[in-house]
């Protein structure tokens, strides 16, 4: 406990704070046992025979005043034996003894008047003693008792109390006025005495209401909070919850909302008389500094009864949180019933398996976690070798060695990745077709080259030349082309080869015969002359 | 093919844009809008009749198609380990699962900071133990990244990579995709072990889908690593699956005495682009050759055996011979380098580690495994772009040389061209 919160507590309990620094933390030792003293209280729940325990107990807040001698309490005890509440064996005598004394060591009994009538003197030397509760024994049993009561599922909002709080607090009002009125006009005559305890009990009821509306709207919650935090929906849990939803839920803020402002306004009017008010409630002179008031008797009862329904700056109000609250629960419930009826998103159920998932990744060495990731989840992709091969390359007697086999170029001039992937082209890249073709070209080309010189050189002497049979060939060509192009068979005509820039020219000439002899035979032309123009560069060209 | 009603009466167009749909499915096995190929998804919901016929009926896959999204769900892929998340450690697949499971209860937005609060109180409720040391951070950003990758979560403002920046991420969480990420029986096993291989477990036809799933997904598929029913079924079918595999999914098959290798024409059903230019792959090509001169194959499968020792040298002799071709990392980290291939050559099935009692193991010991080379590793005839750099012995020619060749690398190192 830090010291400010101590000074506070002792201020409130009206002490006058003069004692020293060092005092005041061994006060706040004090205090943790003083705690730990109470908390021993709850012992006997955790104990062994705590059906014992609770049997005894219970006789003791079962009536007002109970005051108990240990016959007594065996008595009681032996009629729960026989209807099997407590273990055979415990309403025996020394053991009732012995769980007495231990509750009275816990803290929960304390002896009560020493009984000087017994029946025996056994029963003198045994069991004189008699007990009583504790004060505080008897809360703890109280709630012990609701706790083991309170069903598992949502608690009902006493939303009617709502209503009740706001007129009760109108009539708060309306008391504290006329309470007023009396005070002063007579005070301390009956009238006056009269309407304050008019003003106590509609204060005493308005905070008794509103403490049960908090606590039931803060149990509901509680489920609602475990409720949508939970993924094994049964499917009647579902259905359960569209009701839940769509009414309940709407129904409370609705109801808490609409109230909210009349309760606020009143709230606010009551702050500033509030003074008064706890003055006239009065203060509890005939019980003494140690007693737990009722509530509503402290400026800090109407401030926590304020914060509930008002906003104050930094600091929502109850009503703020439960509308915050229960757009959340909304938004959630409306998230599990959507994954659990539409059949799509995560199965809540799944929230099991996947935390089970998450302990094998963890527990699994690396190879072993990209196997079960592969296998949970299926998300990887198919996976194929590069290049394929050609259509025809199914050969299922021959094994991969001796089978075609896919070239590949692979780039290792620099670590650029120029043409290091995939095949290589069947056309545009066949290297062995490609050089056959140019050799065949240039081979054509050459001869033709050769050929055309020949007929160059022949020129004039073109009659007394022998000429080859490639020679002969070309200028037949040529002959052709320039014969096609006259008009008539007495026109001239000439063609010419482009690329050798060989022009050969035919003319008629009556009586003219031209005989052009070759080692593939002699060609004999008609009344014709044959002119072969030629440069003699060219052919050097040609055969390059 | 009647079990494929619906493909055979569409029209050529719609057939083709079915097996480009089917493709992307495979290679992408959640696609979803945004992502790389998510402008195929109106075409996808078109054909999505078709598409889950060719699916159920070929493979045996399920296919859930919707308008922002497709899932194919996968059967595992049994014992490979290479077809994880290369990013993620165990830690982080932990973390991944532990957030999934928290995702499920949260909504459709959440702060980052409550997330990660949240997810730890599942790794509490879990069992597995939480320390909040920077490694332990940084698998847990992994697992946010590789989702938000996958597209479940988003950052609607910040970012997941920020965790320790006092600015607060708000997720946003794609509660239709997070329904669709678990796909494997995790319920129902008792195990890890039990997970992969019932994962792995085909329906009813089981022999063909096992087969042709495997066709489908896996590099090579040799036939001695069958069991003796699916052998038998491959090795009747192998011919009707050809032509089956090119139809419906683009894929040509090579089919040798051994096994066979499924290749995509047009180098995109793949993860795993090889031959390639990186450094790694290039290295790995270029010493294929090289490694399957190293040992004789065994009679069982046509596996060649290589050591560790093979794969460096051949490594070193690579880096020695083309200096300027590799990156500086890898010329400086020889060892790394050799990893580096093994792994890779792991991935694409041509390499497998076999532990002392002969089953192929994921182990990392390397020394202590035995290594051998998947015949298929004859397939490919890498032809470096220069010559080695002199004073070194040339590489010796590679295996089977057809003679025609000759005539091209001649005039090829001559320069003619």
């Amino acid at each position: 406990m830090t010291a400010p919160d101590h000074e506070a507590d002792v201020l409130r309990a009206g002490v006058a704070g003069t004692e020293a620094e060092s005092a005041s933390s061994a006060q706040a030792l004090d205090d943790v046992r003083a705690d730990q003293q109470r908390l021993r209280l709850f012992a006997y729940l955790s104990a062994r025979e705590h059906r014992t325990y609770l049997a005894i107990m219970r006789l003791f807040t079962s009536t007002l005043l109970a005051d108990l001698s240990i016959g007594e309490v065996t008595a009681a005890l032996a009629a729960a034996e026989r209807e099997g509440r407590i273990d055979p064996g415990e309403s025996e005598l020394d053991t009732v003894v012995e769980r007495l004394k231990q509750l009275r060591l816990w803290g929960n009994l304390v002896l009560g008047r020493r009984e000087t009538i017994a029946a025996s003197i056994a029963e003198f030397q045994h069991g004189s003693v008699r007990y009583q509760v504790s004060k505080l024994a008897v809360r703890v049993q109280r709630d012990v008792d609701a706790l083991l009561r309170v069903p598992e599922g949502a608690r009902e909002v006493s939303r009617e109390l709502l209503p009740a709080i706001e007129r009760g607090l109108g009539e708060i009002g309306s008391a504290l006025s006329a309470a007023v009125a009396a005070e002063s006009a007579e005070p301390g005559s009956k009238r006056a005495r009269r309407t304050r305890e008019r003003l106590a009990e509609h204060v005493t009821t308005v905070f008794l209401q509103h403490a049960e509306l908090a606590a039931t709207v803060r149990d509901f919650y509680a489920y609602l909070g475990e409720v949508v935090t939970r993924h094994h929906l049964a499917p009647d849990e579902i259905s359960g919850f569209r009701n839940l939803l769509v009414e309940y839920i709407q129904m409370v803020v609705e109801d808490v909302l609409r109230h909210t402002e009349t309760i606020a306004g009143s709230l606010a009017g009551l702050a500033g008389v509030r003074g008064e008010l706890i003055r006239l409630l009065g203060p509890a002179d005939q019980l003494g500094t140690e007693v737990e008031r009722a509530r509503g008797r402290t400026a800090a009862d109407w401030q926590e009864l304020t914060d509930w329904f008002v906003d104050a700056p930094g600091r929502p109000s109850q009503v703020a949180a439960l509308r915050e609250a229960t757009a959340r629960a909304i938004g959630s419930l409306l998230a599990s019933v959507k994954r659990a009826t539409s059949g799509s998103g995560l199965l809540p159920g799944r929230r099991g398996e996947l935390l089970k998932l998450a302990r094998w990744f963890d527990e699994a060495e690396p190879p072993e976690a990209h196997r079960i990731y592969a296998a949970a989840f299926g998300l990887y992709s198919a996976r194929h070798l590069l290049p394929a091969p050609d259509y025809d390359s199914d050969n299922h007697d021959v094994p991969w060695r001796d089978g075609p086999v896919q070239d590949v170029t692979v780039s290792v001039r620099s670590r650029g990745d120029r043409g290091a992937r995939g095949r290589t082209s069947r056309v545009l890249d066949d290297p062995m077709t490609e050089e056959s073709l140019l050799a065949e070209a240039r081979e054509e080309d050459a001869r033709r080259g050769a050929a055309v010189a020949e007929l160059a050189s022949a020129g004039d002497r073109l009659a007394d030349t022998r000429l080859s049979g490639e020679a002969l060939s070309v200028l037949c060509e040529l002959l052709t082309l320039a014969m096609a192009q006259r008009d008539s068979s007495d026109d001239p005509g000439s063609a010419l080869d482009p690329v050798h820039r060989l022009r050969v020219t035919i003319r008629p000439e009556a009586g003219t015969h031209t005989r052009i002899s070759s080692s593939a035979g002699t060609l004999t032309l008609t009344d014709a002359v044959l002119d072969v123009h030629g440069d003699g560069a060219i052919p050097a060209e040609a055969t390059r | 093919m009647s079990a494929t009603k619906a493909f055979d009466e569409l029209s050529s167009i719609d057939a083709s844009n079915v097996v480009r749909c089917a493709r992307a499915l495979l290679r992408r096995p959640l696609l979803r809008e945004g992502a790389p190929d998510g402008d195929l998804l109106p075409m996808i919901y078109r054909q999505r009749a078709a598409l889950h016929e060719v699916f159920s009926s070929l493979l045996g896959y399920r296919l859930v198609v919707e308008r922002r999204f497709a899932r194919l769900y996968k059967a595992g892929p049994g014992a490979d380990a290479t077809r994880g998340e290369p990013g993620l450690t165990p830690r982080g697949y932990a973390y991944l699962a532990l957030t999934l499971a928290t995702l499920t209860g949260i909504g459709r937005q959440v702060l980052l900071s409550r997330l990660v609060i949240d997810v730890r109180a599942a790794a509490v409720e879990a069992g597995v133990p939480v320390v909040d040391d920077p490694a332990d951070r940084r698998a847990l950003t992994a697992a946010l990244r590789h989702l938000v990758a996958l597209g479940v979560i988003s950052e609607t403002e910040g970012t997941v990579t920020a965790t320790d920046s006092t600015a607060e991420a708000l997720i946003t969480i794609d509660t239709d995709l997070l329904g669709q990420l678990p796909a494997g029986p995790i319920g129902t096993s008792a195990g890890p072990a039990e997970l992969v291989e019932s994962a792995a477990q085909a329906g009813p036809r089981s022999v063909e889908h096992v087969v042709r799933r495997r066709l489908v997904e896996d590099p090579v598929v040799l036939y001695a690593d069958l069991p003796a029913e699916q052998r038998e079924w491959l090795l009747k079918n192998f011919g009707v699956e050809s032509r089956l595999l090119e139809r419906f999914f683009g894929l040509v098959t090579e089919v040798r005495s051994e096994g066979v290798v499924v290749s995509d024409p047009e180098d995109y059903l793949t993860d795993t682009l090889f031959p390639g230019t990186g450094t790694v792959a290039r290295v790995a090509l270029l010493a294929l050759p090289r490694l399957l001169e190293c040992g004789e194959p065994r009679e069982s499968d046509g596996r060649h055996p290589v050591t560790w020792d093979d794969l460096t040298e051949v490594c070193g002799e690579l880096i020695e011979s083309y200096p300027a071709a590799w990156s500086r990392q890898a010329t400086e980290e020889p060892a790394e380098l050799v990893r580096s291939v093994a792994d890779l050559l792991r991935r694409l099935g041509v390499l497998r580690g076999e532990a002392a009692d002969g089953t192929a193991t994921t182990g990392e010991d390397h020394g202590e495994l035995t290594w051998w080379l998947s015949p298929a590793a004859h397939r490919w005839l890498p032809e470096p772009d220069a010559t080695p750099v002199p004073g070194r012995e040339p590489e010796p020619a590679p295996a089977p040389e057809p003679p025609g060749l000759s005539l091209f690398d001649d005039l090829e190192e001559d320069g003619s061209r």
